[in-house]
C-alpha cells in the first residue's frame, strides 16, 4: 500500500513538471503576441517602458507585448545569440551600436525600408545622423531608440580655484593639459582629469590625432600606425609624465563618479547617463562641453537601436512597436521625464525642452557633441580587435609595454587573426 | 523490499533510469558529439546553419600558432598552484574542528557551509569589495600589521591570489565535509592504540590520520586539478580577464570565442584542446598515486 501511495505521489510530481510543456497560450486569434527582448531600461526605466508599453497597447488593442526586460549584466547577448541560433528569436529586441554592427555584418536583421513604405510610417521622423547610423549596406537595419554622447564634463569651483577659464568647444588637448596641471597643484589627491586607458577611449582619441585603427577604405589595419603610437604615448603621459591623472595605485579601486562627486577631479569624460545621479550627488556647480581634440575633433556617441528579427511572423507589429517606443510623443514624453537617454526624433522643440532643464551647465554641448560623433568600424570580427588591442593597451598602462612595443604587438597580432 | 520477477525488476530499473539517461544524451553527450564535430567546421550562431563551412584542421592549427594558450595555461596552473594547497589545508583544518566534539558543532557546520551553497555571482562581488585597494576590509586589516595592501584586482600580481581567496572562501566548507566522512571512517582503536603506546598527536596526525585519509585526499586533489582547469565563473565576475590579460584561463576563452566572436568551431577545438590536457593530468596523477595514497585500514 506504502509502495502504491510513493509511486502515486511520484508520478504526480512528474506530471507538475511535464504539464508546461504542453501549456498552449490562452491567446485570442486575433490578438498578435510580440515578444520584444530588452536590457536597457534595467530597474531603474522598467516602469517607464512599462508605461510606454501599456500606451501602445491601448492604442492597438490586437497587439500584445511580452516584455522580456533584462539586465546589462544578465548575459543578455549570450542569450539573445543563442536564441537567434536556436531559431527560438524574440519578434524584435534591442541592441547597442557595437553588438548591431555585428548582428548587421552577419546579415541577421530584418532590413525595415520596406516596412515603412508599407505601414506608411515616416522615417525622417529620426535624425539623419542617427538614421545613417542604424544603416548597413544602403538600407535601414533598425530604429534608432536612444541616444547618448560623452562630453566633458567639469568641476567649476575647482576651475575657479585653479584660476583657470571653464573650456569652451574650441578647446585641444593641449588648453585641457594645461588647466589639469594647476588643478592638479590644488592638492594631493585632487586630480586634472581621468580619461580611462582603454580601446575604446584610444580609438576614439586616435581619431582626434589624424589617427585611426584601418585605412578609410577598411582593407589595411593601421594600429601602429605613427599617430596612434604618439596618441597612446599622450594617454600615458597624463598619468606618469604630467601627473594630471590619478595611476592605478593612486585612484585605489575607487571609481571615477566617486572621485569627481567629492571634489577631487577637475575633468571628466562620461556620457549623458551619468547626469542623473550627479545631479543628485554633486553639491557644487557643474558644467559640460565638447570633448576637446587635438588636429581634429572625435566624440564617442552611444545609441541603442530596435531591430525586428528575421525569423518573426509579425515584422509589421514588431516595426510599429518599435517605431512607437522611440517616436510617440507620449513616448518621447516618458524618456525625457524620466532622462532614459535621449529621444531620437529631430523635433527641435523636444530637444529645447532637455536642454533647458539643469544642471549641468551648456548642457547644449551635448547636442553639439553629435556634429563630432565618430563609429566603431563596421568589421565582423570587432570584438576580437577590441579584445587584441584592449589587452595591449592595458599592458602599457601598467607599465609591461612601451606605447610603440604595445601597437606593434597589437598590429602583428590582429594581422594573424583578423580577416579583412 | 521489493520482491519482483528479473524481468520486472529490469523494467523498474530502465524506467527509473530512463528519464536520467534521455537528460545525460540530450544535454551532454550530443552537445559534446557535436563540439568534437564543430572543431572541424567554422560555425558562426548569427548567420545559421546554411553558412558553416568545413576548414578541416585549421582551428587546431590557429590554436597551436597563438602565444595565448601557453598564457592562459600558465594563468591556470598559477590559480592551481596556490588554490589547491591552500583549499586541502583550509578543509582539513576545518574537518579536523568539526571532528571534535563541542558545542554548537551543528551551528558551526552551518555556517561553515553556508559559503557553498552561497552563488558565485554574490560571492565574487562581495570578495571585490572586500579586495577593494581604498575601502576594502582586507587591505584595512593588513594595515593594523603595518602592511600596505595592493589594489588586487587591478594589479597584475594581485589578481590572481584575490580571486584563489575568494574561491578558497567559498569551496572550504564543501571540502571539508568530505574529509570530515574521511575522519569519521577511522577506526578508533587506532588512536587509542597509539596513545597507549605514547604518541603525540602530531605523530597520531602524521601516521594515522594522514595515510588513512589519503584516498579521499587523492580524490580532493584530482577533482580540484580538473575544476582548477576549468576555472571560470570567479575569473569571469571578478577580473573578466584582467587587467591586461593577467588572468585569462582557457574556458573564459571558449565563452569568449563562442559568444562574444561567434566562433563556435575555433571554440570547441580549445574546449576539446583542454579535455585532451585535463584527461593527460589526471592519468599522470593516477600513476604517481602509488607513492602516496594508502588503501589499507
Amino acid at each position: 500500500m506504502k509502495n502504491w501511495y510513493s509511486a502515486l505521489i511520484v508520478m504526480v510530481l512528474m506530471c507538475c513538471l511535464v504539464t508546461p510543456l504542453f501549456a498552449s497560450g490562452a491567446a485570442e486569434d486575433d490578438v498578435v503576441t510580440i515578444k520584444y527582448n530588452n536590457f536597457s531600461a534595467g530597474e531603474t526605466n522598467a516602469a517607464v517602458l512599462q508605461e510606454m508599453i501599456a500606451l501602445f497597447e491601448a492604442e492597438n488593442p490586437n497587439i500584445k507585448i511580452e516584455n522580456e526586460a533584462m539586465g546589462y549584466g544578465d548575459n543578455y547577448w549570450t542569450q539573445l545569440v543563442t536564441r537567434i541560433a536556436g531559431n527560438d528569436a524574440p519578434d524584435c529586441f534591442e541592441l547597442n551600436m557595437e553588438n548591431f554592427l555585428a548582428h548587421a555584418t552577419r546579415g541577421s536583421l530584418k532590413p525595415l525600408d520596406s516596412l515603412f513604405s508599407e505601414t506608411g510610417l515616416d522615417k525622417n521622423v529620426y535624425s539623419e545622423g542617427l538614421l545613417d547610423a542604424v544603416s548597413f549596406d544602403g538600407s535601414l537595419q533598425a530604429i534608432p531608440l536612444m541616444f547618448s554622447t560623452v562630453v566633458l564634463v567639469y568641476n567649476m569651483d575647482l576651475f575657479d580655484q585653479a584660476g583657470v577659464a571653464y573650456p569652451t568647444e574650441d578647446w585641444t588637448w593641449a588648453d585641457s593639459l594645461e588647466a589639469g596641471m594647476k588643478i592638479s597643484e590644488l592638492g594631493d589627491d585632487i586630480w586634472g582629469m581621468f580619461n580611462p586607458i582603454q580601446f575604446w577611449e584610444f580609438y576614439k582619441v586616435s581619431q582626434q590625432n589624424g589617427g585611426g585603427l584601418m585605412t578609410p577604405d577598411g582593407k589595411t589595419l593601421t594600429i601602429n600606425s605613427k599617430e596612434n603610437v604618439a596618441t597612446l604615448q599622450y594617454m600615458l603621459d597624463r598619468v606618469y609624465k604630467y601627473k594630471v591623472m590619478p595611476d592605478k595605485e593612486a585612484q585605489a579601486d575607487r571609481p571615477e563618479s566617486d572621485l569627481f562627486v567629492e571634489g577631487k577631479l577637475g575633468m571628466w569624460l562620461n556620457g549623458v547617463w551619468a547626469f542623473n545621479d550627479l545631479k543628485t550627488r554633486a553639491d557644487f556647480p557643474w558644467g559640460v562641453e565638447v570633448e576637446p581634440g587635438n588636429i581634429a575633433k572625435a566624440t564617442h556617441f552611444f545609441g541603442n537601436v530596435g531591430c525586428v528579427s528575421q525569423s518573426t511572423n509579425h515584422p509589421e507589429e514588431a516595426f510599429m512597436f518599435l517605431n512607437f517606443l522611440a517616436s510617440n510623443p507620449k513616448a518621447v514624453d516618458l524618456r525625457l521625464e524620466a532622462q532614459w537617454e535621449l529621444p531620437t526624433v529631430s523635433d527641435p522643440e523636444i530637444m529645447k525642452r532637455y536642454i533647458e532643464d539643469t544642471p549641468p551647465t551648456n548642457k547644449i554641448a551635448v547636442v553639439n557633441s553629435l556634429n563630432y560623433a565618430v563609429k566603431p568600424p563596421a568589421l565582423e570580427q570587432f570584438a576580437e580587435l577590441t579584445n587584441i588591442v584592449n589587452t595591449k593597451i592595458e599592458m602599457a598602462r601598467d607599465g609591461l609595454l612601451s606605447a610603440q612595443d604595445a601597437l606593434d604587438q597589437a598590429q602583428k597580432e590582429a594581422e594573424a587573426q583578423i580577416t579583412l | 523490499m521489493y520482491t519482483g520477477s528479473r524481468q520486472q525488476t529490469r523494467r523498474a530499473v530502465i524506467f527509473f533510469l530512463l528519464p536520467a539517461t534521455v537528460a545525460l544524451i540530450i544535454f551532454f553527450l550530443f552537445p559534446i558529439l557535436v563540439s568534437a564535430v564543430m572543431c572541424f567546421v567554422k560555425y558562426d550562431p548569427l548567420k545559421g546553419f546554411d553558412a558553416i563551412k568545413v576548414v578541416g584542421l585549421d582551428n587546431f592549427k590557429r590554436l597551436f600558432s597563438t602565444q595565448d594558450l601557453v598564457s592562459q595555461f600558465r594563468h591556470v596552473l598559477y590559480y592551481m598552484v596556490l588554490y589547491i594547497p591552500l583549499v586541502l589545508i583550509t578543509s582539513m583544518s576545518e574537518a579536523l574542528v568539526l571532528n571534535k566534539d563541542f558545542n554548537g558543532k551543528k551551528f558551526y557546520k552551518i555556517l561553515f557551509y553556508l559559503p557553498v551553497i552561497s552563488s558565485w555571482v554574490a560571492v565574487a562581488l562581495i570578495w571585490k569589495w572586500l579586495l577593494n585597494g581604498k575601502y576594502g576590509l582586507v587591505n584595512n586589516w593588513l594595515q593594523l600589521i603595518g602592511i600596505q595592501g595592493p589594489s588586487w584586482m587591478t594589479s597584475q600580481v594581485w589578481a590572481m591570489p584575490g580571486v584563489v581567496i575568494a574561491a578558497v572562501w567559498k569551496d572550504t566548507g564543501y571540502y571539508a565535509l568530505i574529509l570530515l566522512a574521511a575522519l569519521k571512517g577511522i577506526n578508533k582503536t587506532y588512536y587509542e592504540a597509539a596513545k597507549i603506546d605514547g604518541a603525540s598527536p602530531w605523530q597520531r596526525f602524521k601516521s594515522i590520520t594522514l595515510p588513512l585519509i589519503s584516498p579521499t585526499m587523492f580524490l580532493l586533489v584530482i577533482i580540484n586539478v580538473i575544476n582548477g582547469f576549468q576555472v571560470f565563473e570567479s575569473i569571469y565576475i571578478m577580473t573578466d580577464g584582467g587587467p591586461a590579460g593577467a588572468t585569462k584561463v582557457p574556458v573564459e576563452q571558449i565563452y569568449r570565442n563562442a559568444f562574444t566572436y561567434f566562433n563556435m568551431g575555433y571554440a570547441s577545438a580549445i574546449a576539446w584542446a583542454l579535455a585532451v590536457v585535463i584527461f593527460a593530468v589526471t592519468i599522470m596523477q593516477f600513476s604517481f598515486q602509488k607513492k602516496w595514497v594508502s588503501y589499507e585500514g
